[in-house]
């Protein structure tokens, strides 16, 4: 992957697959701690600890399509790289929970990316599923939330390309707002 | 002699020159204002949503996502590396400015990984088709060839299937 928005995409689609309602997406960057975080949390159906630990491994997928399994692998990769790490927690029908810490300073940190265009199509794919996305920065706080895009709408699909282009505008605007990297 | 150099700074070019520096100076203060105040904001949603609707014709309204193309693109692992997001962002904005009613959305891994990115293309009333190596240049020939006119073009992914979620 070329970026972390390319993860962000890919990870987020194996909470859709594990059947979740809600989808949250937090990044959290910490300079001071030398940190950047990205935390997946979805309430779909979960895993066992089995699973748990067979998930980072590249030969390991619940598809049928093909034998390989790279999502996590792939970022755990990422992150490790750096000199950070990735933890999973699950629980069978409770949920999934994906964090990943990268060195901040770090020079293989992956670049950012377009996390906009990544939240704008994954939410649009998606109607039925809720997505809330946080980012935090030292200069402040952005909460991108599909609930009230969607109460907003009304019955205009959020599929429509007017509103996949003003969800794109209204993230990078904010993203920008609060300095992200 | 000399009077009519332009090269002189005679009283009327440094008017001119002030009053062009002065132009330039309220140029930058109006741009610095407009992005000052340019946040998008869910207020800008609802003016979206009001222009939408007034521009939808009844029968767009009721136009279920049946009788308009549908488009998946393949996104797993594979397909994102590949370049899908792309693909998609293309697909999406093109399909607007060219008028084409579609829906573009993403789906999973076809199992065709050495094609990727791959994307299904279904036109009302056909059977979907599969198309494999698409960029943004092959993207623009599905649109004008298949979409519009239903022509078949190279990079069709032959198999038989009901449709990749049944996979």
């Amino acid at each position: 992957m070329k970026d972390l928005a390319l993860h962000i995409l890919d990870i987020l689609q194996n909470s859709v697959t594990a059947g979740a309602t809600l989808v949250k997406l937090q990044i959290d960057e910490v300079p001071d701690k030398d940190e950047y975080r990205v935390k997946f949390t979805d309430n779909g159906k979960g895993m066992d600890s089995e699973m748990v630990k067979n998930v980072t491994d590249p030969f390991f997928t619940t598809r049928t399509t093909r034998k390989v399994g790279l999502g996590l692998p792939l970022l755990k990769q990422n992150a490790e790289r750096t000199g950070g790490n990735m933890m999973i927690q699950s629980q069978p029908g409770k949920g999934t929970e994906v964090d990943v810490m990268f060195v901040y300073s770090h020079i293989d940190r992956l670049p950012t990316g377009d996390i906009a265009g990544t939240m704008a199509l994954t939410v649009s794919s998606y109607p039925a599923i809720d997505f809330i996305y946080t980012h935090n920065t030292p200069e402040g706080t952005f909460i991108f939330d599909t609930i009230e895009i969607k109460e907003t709408l009304g019955d205009l699909p959020i599929s429509n390309p007017q509103v996949i282009g003003f969800m794109k505008d209204l993230i990078r605007d904010n993203l920008e707002e609060i300095k992200a990297s | 002699m000399g009077t009519s150099d332009s090269r002189l700074l005679t009283s009327d070019n440094i008017i001119l020159l002030t009053t062009l520096l002065i132009e330039q100076n309220l140029l930058l203060i109006i741009k610095n204002q407009n992005q000052m105040t340019k946040i998008t904001s869910l207020a800008d949603l609802r003016k979206i949503k009001s222009d939408v609707e007034a521009k939808m014709s009844l029968r767009e309204r009721s136009e279920t996502p049946e009788s308009m193309v549908q488009i998946r693109v393949a996104m797993a692992t594979c397909g994102i590396a590949s370049g899908a997001k792309i693909v998609m962002d293309y697909m999406i904005n093109e399909l607007d400015k060219r008028n084409i009613p579609a829906v573009v959305t993403q789906t999973g891994c076809m199992g065709y990984c050495y094609a990727e990115p791959t994307i299904e293309v279904t036109r009302p009333g056909h059977q979907p088709l599969v198309f494999g190596y698409v960029d943004a240049k092959k993207a623009d020939q599905i649109i004008e060839k298949y979409i519009k006119n239903g022509e078949l073009l190279d990079g069709i992914i032959p198999v038989n299937y009901e449709n990749i979620e049944g996979k």
